[in-house]
């Protein structure tokens, strides 16, 4: 039953074939059939249909249907299709034919997005991972870099906070520069884009939380330097290629996904939960006495600070069930000629801090049309608005009210008798501190974020095999920010009310024309070449401006038009832009043998002309054994890679656009008069980061794909590391940007999958990834061994290593604390003046980390729990001394402290309270270092997918229902630590939000 | 884009030689990029095109003073040492943990105060170089601009001198520090001699005073101003002869009056139960924020602050200040409110706020009341650098030296008499007279940033009180006259910082903290 369309064009076909087959065939017959994917039953367009011992074939159309002359039965057709495996039938009788393909699901044979191009995963030389799509369809996360933890070997991806819209730490093979920026390059459908936090007055913000991840094709992350030199100078970190999601020809397919939850707080560990009033009160007092007043002078004092009738569980005040809702809904189809993708996003998540929140509506628009057989134009277009309440969330913040939760002490009363909340400054109730309620109730912290992506592009196929492609890519991004804080208590106290507007806008376009070539040298097309050669420019503009004022008439509105006091006005830009050059060529002999190279050169505003230009060449070789006559007999090995790679790649990220011009600047003022001044020192000899990596791997399966490994070595030196050198302070400058020092990351990666069962009905599939990482410097700034934050700067040391005076616990006897007055350890004192810091030998990175996926599949139901595991890392507590031991005696106290010396004999680790001591027990040193091992199980779902049956009678084509919990568990080693030992990548607490538990329950339809 | 590269592809589209279009393009794309890559900054300047002109000098000299505002050198850190290293100021229990090592006299070659005062002077000094050495004369203008710059040259050195090295009266001969005339960022220099260094601040205000013509207004270095400085200067040095001449130039010619003492000090208000009552104000000449632009009173120079730019949180107001949001931190010693007769107006500026009144300290809470316009919506204070009243007493005391104890007395009474009208005045013989003006000095001078140099100038002993209830003390002996044990119980000079001693081998460690 074909409308009437169809038929005509079966006929035009028909006429067609009857035509172009006359003369070779004296007697026919058309044979009709339907192509379909197995596993979906939808149809597959563009399938290659011929028959077996004949030229010609045909194609299948939209409906996946084709139409086939053939000579006589029985004939064999050959039917294959990229992405599917190539199939084989028999006909003996012209009947209408149904075709069911299987998806390739041999991943070697799978297409990789790699730097300005595509390769067969096969050919691939250099160490890239493919991440597909579906693993960031329906996470409630924000944003892709954060769904990337412990999917791929080699990437480090730290949650620091539980900000929805968080910007996200990502190191690839280790901490890569000292003092410019570690993080990848990320690259959006070719473009490069500016990534990271763009934000200035929001704690925490991210480009990559603009981007829905569902609207996610696939990620690839380029580690090794054959991956990454063609980015050049942006490419030593590593770069991540996010593909979003295209239409395909067929018929216009819907998908619509909803899914409704909830978010609580991670772990809070025992020994970081608050004391009760009645134990805060004891300890307090019990310090007062120590510190030789007596018990009635103790009570006395302690009463300044409440009764004991108040016991406020601030952690439950400031904390709360946050709602969590996603809805995406995606359209794609199109034919041969016109293909389109279009698609709405919702998410909003309620974080488990209180005010704490992110909306955001994404949606995309992709068109790609063949002009004619030799142009093909495409446009894409996605543009997304969030909204972010950010209330302060860091340790600098008294605003922030996780930093409020630790510093209140269990005796203040969020309210008053009325019900009301109390700001009043009496000192036992908030004289310093804020009460948090309060605070985010009145005070406003918002990001509004309005970002386009988009993308033109226009290919012309020169010759069948030499095309030229010139793209287009846009960024906007356009962030306003406003901070406000009332008049009646906190930040904006006094000052009577204060507001901060602040307007960012960036804008990058990033222009890539490329030509792209390949040719087979020899007849039987043994010997393949595929270059690529190119040119890009890009640009970055931002634009800010800045408003403020203080003195509100009234606290009811926040516009900062009501405000009296203008306290800041500025506006200004700020450039800058990078010129590449590229070119690669890939060279396969027989498939067994690959060898590839690129050469890039950049130009960038970032350096004077001494020194504009660096040049990043690269080469890597690959041989397929399994492929050797020799390998034949071993029949359960499928394929056996080894390759190796060398290269050396750049780094300018996070380099100042100005920094190497010596200025006079302004913006300075006194006495209401305009000033300037001498304020950047400046460097025309500066020069690029320089990375140079080696890399050897392993890409194996076995037992038709049953196991396959990825495995690499890999050696990283990053020489020419920018570094702000001091000079003599006389000059007037405390520091000069040099090249100086050298960095070296070592590691391994391995990764597994195996599919243990793999029957009709039931699978089980596994994914397991490890990579070690062993970094250390190898040239110092410095003649001798500097203390870097808590951190060595030495050379043989890690860069995170931590640099501390060593803890030698509590003396029993007198229950003072005692350090070693050296790395002997030795001698222990009672000053901590007097101890020495040393080289630790315990980092802030992880020695292992990785992830550990299982998926259970039985007919429609699905089971996934993705693990994530850190080992061997330390992680400081930089807040210690306001919560331990009574030198901060008013602050809020860790229940560990119960565990206090008391008497004589005491052994313990928690030294004698002593009211407002001075003896350091609780300044920085080993003591405070917890081990940051820890297991979460990020991400467990169960779905069930309905079958074709109940799908015909619902008239969809996919229906799957699911509930996913989200670092539901967290196993953490260390029993000692006060809290989640996810931190920042240098491992440091930052008094930030809490790590989102999730519950989500979701329905995923396709029509 | 700059280049029209899109155009040209389309217009040689039509060509049939391909490659030919290939070649074209990728030549065009080479032709544009290096003004693609040359972004100029929009908030700075290339450095040498940055003074060319009379107001680009003005702007220059403006930015310089900007420098001295931080809180680090003359907005706060200075006039806060003083009295807390002598023995007016404390720090009380609960504190937010700023200046105690001066409080303690506990040093660490990092010591964050000794480091700022170090680099920002040095700073300072980097763009008065930039001024004076940037080839402009010939008008008044111009000359008055690098007059003042001379003379913040003058003042960074001197200050650095006495901070860093041992006493001029001490040991002259010992290490004083790096003297810098010019911008070199490879220059590791070691130290001038302390005499050395004097000379070379003599010098510079030499040539300041020469330059001099206009009254900008107490917020600049003026004639007289840079006069009142080399009073200091001379006054620190014990040139009694020179300091006579410096300061008697000032007192007879600059034109510079005392207020009457109902316009230097006239409270209103109370401070209530706690500080969140408060109403109390000094009022008049205390309470003005307000930079003199005509008139000439009492203020010879002071760092202005104004309500935009101001060192907020960290202004010496927010350390003293327990109203209004500040820190409170620094409370005034019992023994500096008892110098205080009844009737002299100078005790509205030390204010009794009885038992209890600043949670956590014991004792009587007595407070500091110089700078009550840290914070709030309108104009704040102004850090007083050069005051009449000081100049007066340095003469005072040169006199006295230079046996002339009529003299001494005479100008002595001139600020005693002033500020208590009932007072009938100091009449001493003999070495008190001496004392009278340190007494005098301390009443006067009081949180202003003198008493510790006074003492230790003087080489004299004394009680530093580092928490006045319960009491804890250190004594602190100037007394020596050898350099080698100049600072017998305390280190009296800062430590070069650290960071200085790490990046220049050139330079050497103050022996106190070898």
């Amino acid at each position: 039953m074909f409308p009437k369309y169809f038929v005509r064009r079966a006929r035009i076909l028909f006429l067609f074939a009857v035509l172009t087959t006359l003369s070779a065939f004296s007697q026919q017959v058309e044979i009709r059939g339907k192509i379909l994917e197995e596993s979906s039953k939808s149809s597959v367009v563009g399938a290659t249909v011929r028959a077996k011992g004949h030229t010609g074939g045909t194609v299948s159309d939209i409906n996946g249907d084709f139409h086939l002359k053939l000579k006589s039965f029985p004939a064999t057709l050959l039917i294959s299709s990229t992405g599917y495996k190539s199939q084989s039938i028999e006909l003996y009788e012209n009947e209408p034919v149904t075709i069911y393909l299987e998806e390739d699901v041999n991943k070697l044979n799978e297409v990789v997005v790699v730097g300005y191009g595509t390769q067969k995963k096969s050919n691939i030389t250099s160490s890239v991972v493919k991440v597909d799509g579906a693993k960031f369809e329906q996470i409630p996360i924000s944003s892709v870099d954060q769904i990337l933890q412990g999917k791929v070997a080699g990437l480090q991806s730290a949650t620091f906070s539980g900000q929805p819209g968080a910007n996200q730490q990502v190191r690839i093979r280790g901490v890569g520069s000292i003092s410019l920026s570690s993080q990848p390059t990320y690259v959006i459908d070719g473009i490069i884009i500016n990534s990271g936090d763009l934000s200035r007055i929001t704690t925490t913000s991210n480009v990559l939380a603009q981007l829905n991840p569902d609207d996610i094709e696939s990620v690839s992350v380029l580690k090794d330097a054959a991956a990454t030199a063609i980015y050049g100078a942006l490419g030593s970190n590593g770069v991540i290629i996010i593909t979003t999601k295209s239409g395909k020809a067929g018929k216009t397919k819907f998908n619509l996904n909803a899914e409704v939850g909830y978010n609580t707080h991670g772990p809070i560990p025992n020994a970081g939960k608050s004391l009760s009033s009645s134990d805060w009160l004891t300890l307090f007092k019990e310090s007062v006495v120590n510190a030789g007043y007596t018990q009635a002078q103790a009570e006395t004092l302690a009463a300044n600070y409440g009764d004991g009738t108040v016991n406020t569980d601030w952690l439950s005040l400031i904390t709360r069930k946050g709602a969590q809702h996603q809805y995406n809904f995606s359209a794609s189809g199109g034919d041969q000629k016109t293909k389109f993708y279009i698609s709405a996003g919702y998410f909003k998540q309620e974080a488990n801090v209180i005010g704490s929140d992110l909306t955001r509506y994404s949606s995309v628009i992709k068109l790609d049309h063949n002009a004619t057989k030799k142009l093909n134009l495409a446009i894409n277009i996605q543009p997304t608005y969030s909204h972010e309440n950010a209330p302060m969330s860091n340790g600098s913040y008294f605003s922030n009210p996780v930093m409020e939760y630790y510093f209140l002490r269990p005796t203040q009363n969020p309210y008053n008798a009325d019900g009301s909340l109390n700001i009043s400054t009496a000192t036992k109730d908030f004289s310093s501190l804020f009460n948090p309620l309060y605070i985010v109730a009145n005070d406003k912290n918002y990001a509004d974020i309005f970002s386009i992506n988009g993308k033109a592009e226009a290919k012309y196929n020169i010759l069948d095999n030499l095309s030229f492609s010139s793209k287009l890519g846009l960024q906007y991004n356009n962030l306003e920010e406003y901070r406000y804080n009332n008049p009646n208590q906190g930040d904006g106290k006094s000052v009577n009310g204060r507001a901060y507007a602040y307007y960012t806008r960036y804008f990058l376009y990033d222009w890539v024309n490329q030509v792209d070539y390949r040719t087979s040298f020899t007849k039987n097309k043994d010997l393949n070449l595929d270059a690529t050669a190119g040119y890009e420019a890009l640009k970055s503009q931002q634009y800010y401006i800045n408003a403020a004022a203080s003195n509100y008439p009234t606290s009811k509105l926040i516009a900062l038009s009501n405000a009296s006091t203008p306290t800041a006005a500025s506006a200004s830009w700020s450039d800058y832009s990078f010129i590449y050059l590229f070119a690669r060529a890939n060279l396969s002999y027989q498939n067994k043998y690959f060898l590839s190279g690129s050469v890039r050169r950049d130009g960038s505003s970032r350096f004077s002309e001494n020194n504009r230009y660096g040049v990043f060449p690269s080469g890597s070789i690959g041989w397929d054994i399994s492929k050797e006559t020799f390998f034949n007999p071993i029949k359960f090995v499928d394929n056996f890679k080894i390759r190796t790679s060398y290269g050396v790649s750049g780094n300018a990220n996070g380099l100042g656009n100005y920094t190497w011009r010596q200025t006079e600047g302004y913006g300075l003022t006194y006495n209401n008069q305009p000033g300037g001044n001498f304020n950047s020192v400046g460097n025309v000899n500066l020069k690029w980061e320089s990375g140079k990596q080696t890399d050897i791997g392993l890409d194996a399966s076995f037992l038709h794909d049953r196991i396959s490994i990825t495995f690499d070595w890999y050696n990283k030196i990053t020489d020419n590391l920018i570094y702000d050198v001091v000079p003599s302070l006389t000059s007037g400058f405390s520091s000069i940007t040099k090249n100086i020092g050298a960095l070296q990351n070592r590691g391994v990666e391995f990764t597994i999958n195996v599919t243990p069962i793999k029957t009709k009905d039931f699978s089980w599939d596994i994914n397991f990834n490890i990579t070690h990482n062993k970094n250390q410097l190898t040239k110092s700034p410095y003649a001798t061994d500097q203390a870097n934050g808590s951190y060595i700067l030495g050379e043989g040391h890690d860069f995170y290593e931590f640099y501390l005076k060593e803890w030698a616990g509590v003396d029993p006897a007198t229950g003072n604390p005692l350090w070693y007055t050296d790395a002997t350890k030795s001698t222990t004192t009672t000053n901590y003046n007097s101890a020495a810091k040393v080289a630790t030998g315990k980092s802030a990175s992880p020695k292992y980390y990785g992830g550990f996926s299982n998926t259970f599949t039985y007919k429609g139901v699905n089971l996934t729990a993705d693990f994530y595991y850190n080992y061997g890392n330390y992680v400081q507590d930089s807040y210690a001394k306001y919560f331990n031991d009574e030198v901060n005696p008013s602050y809020g106290k860790y229940s560990y402290n119960l565990n206090r010396w008391q008497k004589a004999g005491d052994i313990t680790d928690v030294p004698k309270l002593v009211y407002n001591s001075t003896n350091n027990s609780a300044a920085a040193s080993t003591r405070f270092l917890y081990k940051g091992d820890y297991i979460r199980l990020r991400n467990v779902s169960l779905g069930y997918t309905f079958n074709h049956s109940v799908l015909n009678q619902l008239h969809f084509s996919a229906l799957n229902v699911y509930v996913r919990g989200t670092n539901l568990w967290t196993k953490i080693y260390d029993k000692k630590i006060p809290f989640d030992p996810e931190q920042n990548i240098n491992s440091q607490s930052g008094l930030n939000f809490f790590i989102n538990k999730s519950v989500t329950v979701g329905v995923n339809v396709g029509l | 884009m700059g280049c029209n590269i899109i155009i040209k592809l389309f217009k040689y589209k039509v060509m049939k030689n391909k490659i030919y279009l290939l070649a074209l393009v990728a030549f065009a794309f080479l032709s544009c990029s290096k003004s693609f890559l040359d972004n100029e900054p929009y908030t700075a300047t290339s450095l040498n095109s940055a003074i060319k002109t009379e107001s680009d000098l003005l702007v220059a000299l403006t930015g310089t003073y900007s420098q001295l505002r931080s809180y680090y050198i003359y907005g706060a850190s200075n006039a806060i040492k003083g009295d807390l290293q002598g023995d007016n100021t404390y720090i009380t229990t609960s504190n937010t943990n700023r200046y105690t090592s001066l409080n303690t006299f506990s040093f660490v070659t990092s010591d964050t105060y000794a480091y700022y005062a170090w680099y920002y002077n040095y700073i300072a000094i980097k763009y008065a170089n930039q001024i004076i050495n940037s080839g402009l004369s010939g008008t008044a203008n111009i000359n008055q601009y690098l007059g003042e710059a001379y003379a913040i040259r003058a003042l960074s050195h001197f200050e650095l001198v006495r901070n860093f090295a041992h006493p001029y009266t001490v040991a002259p001969d010992d290490p004083g520090v790096p003297i810098i005339k010019s911008f070199n960022q490879d220059t590791l220099p070691a130290r001038s001699a302390v005499k050395e260094v004097y000379a070379q601040v003599i010098s510079d205000l030499e040539k300041a005073y020469s330059l001099l013509t206009l009254y900008r207004g107490t917020a600049y270095f003026s004639k007289y101003a840079v006069r009142a400085l080399e009073a200091r200067v001379y006054q620190n040095q014990g040139d009694w002869a020179n300091a006579k001449i410096a300061a008697l130039d000032v007192i007879n010619n600059s034109g510079w009056t005392l207020l009457a003492s109902t316009a230097y000090v006239s409270p209103t208000g109370s401070l209530g139960t706690s500080y969140s009552a408060s109403t109390y104000s000094p009022g008049g000449y205390w309470s003005s924020a307000a930079v003199q632009t005509s008139t000439k009173n009492e203020t010879l120079f002071e760092i202005a602050s104004d309500v935009t730019n101001n060192n907020g949180f960290e202004s010496i107001g927010s350390l003293y200040l327990q109203a209004g949001g500040g820190y409170g931190d620094i409370l005034a010693l019992g023994d500096l409110y008892n110098l205080y007769s009844a009737t002299d107006v100078r005790k509205g500026l030390v204010v009794n706020a009885g038992a209890g009144y600043r949670s956590g300290q014991g004792g009587i809470t007595y407070l500091a009341y110089k700078y009550p316009n840290a914070f709030g919506t309108s104009d704040r204070d102004d850090t007083k650098i050069l005051r009449l009243a000081d100049v007066i007493l340095i003469a005072a005391e040169a006199y006295y030296n230079t046996s002339d104890p009529v003299n001494a007395n005479l100008y002595l009474n001139l600020v005693a008499k002033k500020r208590d009208p009932s007072f009938a005045g100091y009449a001493s013989t003999g070495t008190q007279i001496l004392e009278d003006i340190l007494t005098e000095r301390r009443k006067e001078l009081a949180f202003e940033g003198g008493r510790f140099w006074d003492l230790v100038r003087l080489k004299r002993s004394w009680t530093k009180v580092i928490n006045q209830s319960p009491l804890k003390t250190i004594s602190i002996d100037a007394s020596n006259n050898s350099n080698a044990s100049f600072s017998k119980t305390a280190p009296l000079v800062y430590p070069i910082p650290q960071t200085e001693i790490d990046a220049n081998k050139n330079i050497t460690q103050n022996p106190e903290f070898n």
